[in-house]
């Protein structure tokens, strides 16, 4: 019987280790040595190929990773692919489609390992981080030879894919944030369906008028939460002046705007009560769609794909968008996914890539991608073409794209909402004061950087 | 002589032959198990953001860890939390479970199969549906608490109450120790309970003198697995809290999988989980030095 005890032993000690693997998951493609000896390689590769190829007229086959992975939008993934295939004969795009839930640790692990994809579908938050590291191309040369016109897009989308001046990657799609409001329940209780609050004191007198009580103390009908929808502090704090980080990158999470308008959203919050609250948003949660569709939510600030789960479970649907109501400034919270080239030093792929951007951010494609997958698009003009913008809610959503802003990329703490969520969290609880709770995340973010710091000295 | 050096030579190629058969797992287990081993116990001694080469800082991740890090303790605390509570009611219940579908009853296999099938379930959607379960208005616990006249908490809504949310939760892969202990419970020869029998023991005295020495290596072993399983406990929270409310469901994983991935810290990542590696080690050391007293092999020669 000891060989069972050696045994078992054993069976932890693999047991564990594999633990270790599943941890480090997606690490193992990563290496450093890997890393350095795939530059090296890369590099031999590009010599070769410099002196061959040195424009799109050879064939070329370049890979494509998206997250299209399935239904319509890998349908529209293989269209724009075939389309873009009969304009440039020359160039085989071989695709890939990832779910949205494993694209992001697939994409950074293979291009770590040097296994990326020639274009990549990735996040314009964080171009900057793979601008600086090298891991995707500079495309101001291809843009000066190609006169490409990068006022096609959205000016708050060039702002961010930009990097030391130079852009390292074309806008592909964004999204934007406005208010919905219900305009059966604004005429319900006497309120002007055309007349949408602008700002802040009208958003809380309507709510008011907007919230129903049902007899078990629970909520029939919200007015209006600022925790609810798709705003989160950051959105209400810019429409206060507030903002998260200085010029230099120092956090400014507790400065006074941003206090203020976290003790207004706790203060509409606490109106309802912590409890009515919860089982409003658990119960909402299982909807599986927003709340705002099921007349739960009178007034709600989401972005524009709430426009399309509205067409999708409730045409019929009385409603209005407005711009968000504000305090001291107009503004909106966007994101967005970019097209980049993977520097995979081959100047024939790099080249056959950024056509592949040029016709992907082009006019046609574009409007595909609205017409057939309801994108809110990167590329100005086909946003702004007339048969859209005869839509009012679209129009809406282009025009709020004046004041849309992106959360704050920071290097030493890419997810800082995600770390400083536990404090608002406290705060919506009312664990904390808003004033505690701001300043215990500052502190947090501050910590977060001086470590981070430490570790790039 | 002549002798010897046949045996050897048989010997080497039996030898060979034996390490050639073996070879898919072995090339296996080097490339994709050892070699990130290593490479992750040499990541976490640096800075290293998956897209510049890693860069070498000593202990510094492990400083960090262990004395600025304000999270980091929350997320072991939570994670140790679950294994507490989840780990000795799943073995209980798993027990007790896999002693009634040990009984000869009509349908017996039916019933086997119904309390297995939770764990053939995707997590993912396992989390969805207990998602509706806790819903604290509608959801089947607090309706039920209802009918007793007890008002429900708000669950995973609840800082209070998220964990034990969980802990509820992972009793649903129950069924997986459950048709251990039942391998474990039909290995028990008939002979022992008819001897009992005889002498007249009845069937609790039975159950604390034969069934539960007879299991216990079968607890043993599901124990062990059970710390290192309940140490990685990601998807629930990745799922359905998102590490909130309040951090209190951040837990170890899911706070190392943000720091891999969301600031793509790899080196502190890995820095993570060797520290995770070496709690569940020592906890797991502690569980077989004890084994001893309580561990009973049928041989007896301990």
């Amino acid at each position: 019987m000891k060989v069972i005890k050696r045994l078992s032993v054993l069976i932890v000690l693999v047991l564990i280790f594999s633990m270790l693997v599943a941890c480090s998951g997606n690490d193992e493609s990563s290496g450093g040595a890997a890393d350095n000896k795939q530059s090296d390689d890369g590099n031999t590769v590009s010599e070769e190929t410099n002196s061959e190829a040195q424009n799109v007229k050879q064939p070329v086959t370049i890979d494509f990773w998206h997250i299209w992975s399935d239904d319509t939008g890998k349908e529209v993934a293989a269209e724009l692919i075939s389309d873009f295939q009969k304009q440039h004969p020359e160039i085989t795009v071989k695709d890939l489609g990832v779910s949205f839930w494993d694209y992001w640790t697939k994409i950074s692990t293979a291009i770590a390992g040097g296994s990326g994809p020639d274009v990549a579908f990735n996040d314009i938050n964080n171009v900057p981080a793979r601008a600086k590291a090298g891991a995707i191309l500079k495309l101001d040369e291809y843009i000066t030879r190609d006169n490409f016109d990068m006022n096609i897009f959205f000016p708050n989308l060039i702002d961010v894919v930009k990097y030391n001046g130079g852009v390292y990657a074309l806008p592909l799609d964004t999204d934007v944030r406005v208010l919905y409001y219900n305009k059966a329940a604004f005429r319900e209780v006497g309120l002007d369906p055309e007349k949408p609050p602008t700002n802040w004191d009208e958003l809380e007198q309507y709510a008011d008028k907007l919230t129903k009580w049902n007899s078990d103390k629970l909520l029939d009908r919200i007015g209006f939460s600022p925790f609810m929808g798709n705003a989160y502090l950051w959105t209400w704090a810019w429409t206060n002046g507030g903002d998260f980080f200085d010029e230099q990158g120092n956090p400014t999470i507790n400065k006074p705007e941003n206090v203020e308008t976290l003790e207004w959203m706790v203060k509409i919050q606490n109106k309802y009560g912590v409890k009515a609250i919860q089982a409003f948003n658990s119960q909402t949660g299982s909807l599986g769609y927003s709340p705002f569709i099921a007349g739960k939510i009178a007034m709600v600030v989401d972005n524009n794909t709430l426009y399309s789960q509205i067409k999708q479970y409730a045409p019929d649907m009385e409603f209005g968008v407005a711009p968000i109501p504000y305090r001291k400034q107009p503004a909106s919270w966007s994101n967005g996914f970019t097209l980049e080239i993977v520097d995979n030093k081959d100047k024939a792929k790099a080249d056959a890539a950024w056509e592949f951007l040029k016709f992907m951010t082009g006019k046609d494609a574009q409007m595909k991608l609205v017409t057939k997958l309801s994108d809110f698009v990167a590329n100005r003009t086909v946003a702004e073409d007339p048969s859209l913008m005869s839509d009012p809610v679209w129009a809406t959503f282009v025009e709020q794209m004046n004041v849309s802003r992106f959360r704050e990329y920071i290097e030493a703490s890419p997810s800082w909402f995600n770390s400083i969520s536990g404090e608002i969290d406290a705060a919506a609880n009312s664990k904390k004061t808003p004033q505690q709770a701001l300043d215990d995340a500052q502190k947090l973010i501050e910590n977060e950087i001086a470590n981070y710091k430490q570790t790039q000295e | 002589m002549i002798q010897k050096h046949r045996v050897d030579r048989i010997a080497r190629k039996e030898a060979i032959n034996g390490y050639i058969f073996a070879l898919p797992w072995l090339l296996g287990f080097f490339i994709f198990m050892a070699w990130p081993i290593a490479d992750s116990f040499y990541l976490s001694f640096t800075s290293y953001n998956m897209l510049q080469p890693p860069k070498w800082i000593g202990l510094l991740n492990y400083k960090i860890l262990f004395g600025q890090d304000k999270l980091f303790p929350i997320s072991l605390y939570n994670t140790l939390y679950y294994v507490v509570f989840s780990l000795p009611i799943s073995i209980i219940l798993g027990i007790l479970i896999a002693v009634l579908m040990n009984q000869k009853v009509a349908g017996i296999k039916l019933f086997r199969t119904i309390y297995y099938l939770p764990n053939v379930v995707s997590a993912v959607a396992v989390s969805l549906l207990w998602q509706w379960i806790f819903d604290p208005n509608f959801g089947l616990v607090n309706t039920f608490l209802a009918q007793l006249g007890i008002e429900g908490p708000g669950w995973l809504m609840d800082e209070r109450w998220s964990k034990p949310a969980i802990v509820i939760m992972s009793l649903w892969g129950v069924g997986g120790s459950m048709i251990i202990y039942l391998a474990g419970l039909q290995d028990i020869p008939v002979s022992l309970y008819e001897a009992a029998t005889i002498d007249g023991a009845n069937s609790w005295s039975q159950f604390w003198k034969i069934t539960l020495p007879m299991l216990s290596p079968t607890i043993f072993f599901n124990l062990i697995t059970g710390i290192i399983g309940g140490f990685q406990v990601f998807t629930q929270a990745y799922i359905m809290t998102g590490g909130g409310p309040v951090n209190s469901t951040l837990f170890y994983a899911l706070y190392l999988y943000r720091k891999a991935f969301q600031d793509t810290q790899m080196g502190y990542a890995s820095a993570m989980a060797w520290i995770l590696l070496v709690i569940t080690l020592l906890l797991t050391l502690l569980v077989l030095k004890t084994s001893n007293k309580w561990v009973y092999y049928e041989s007896g020669e301990q």
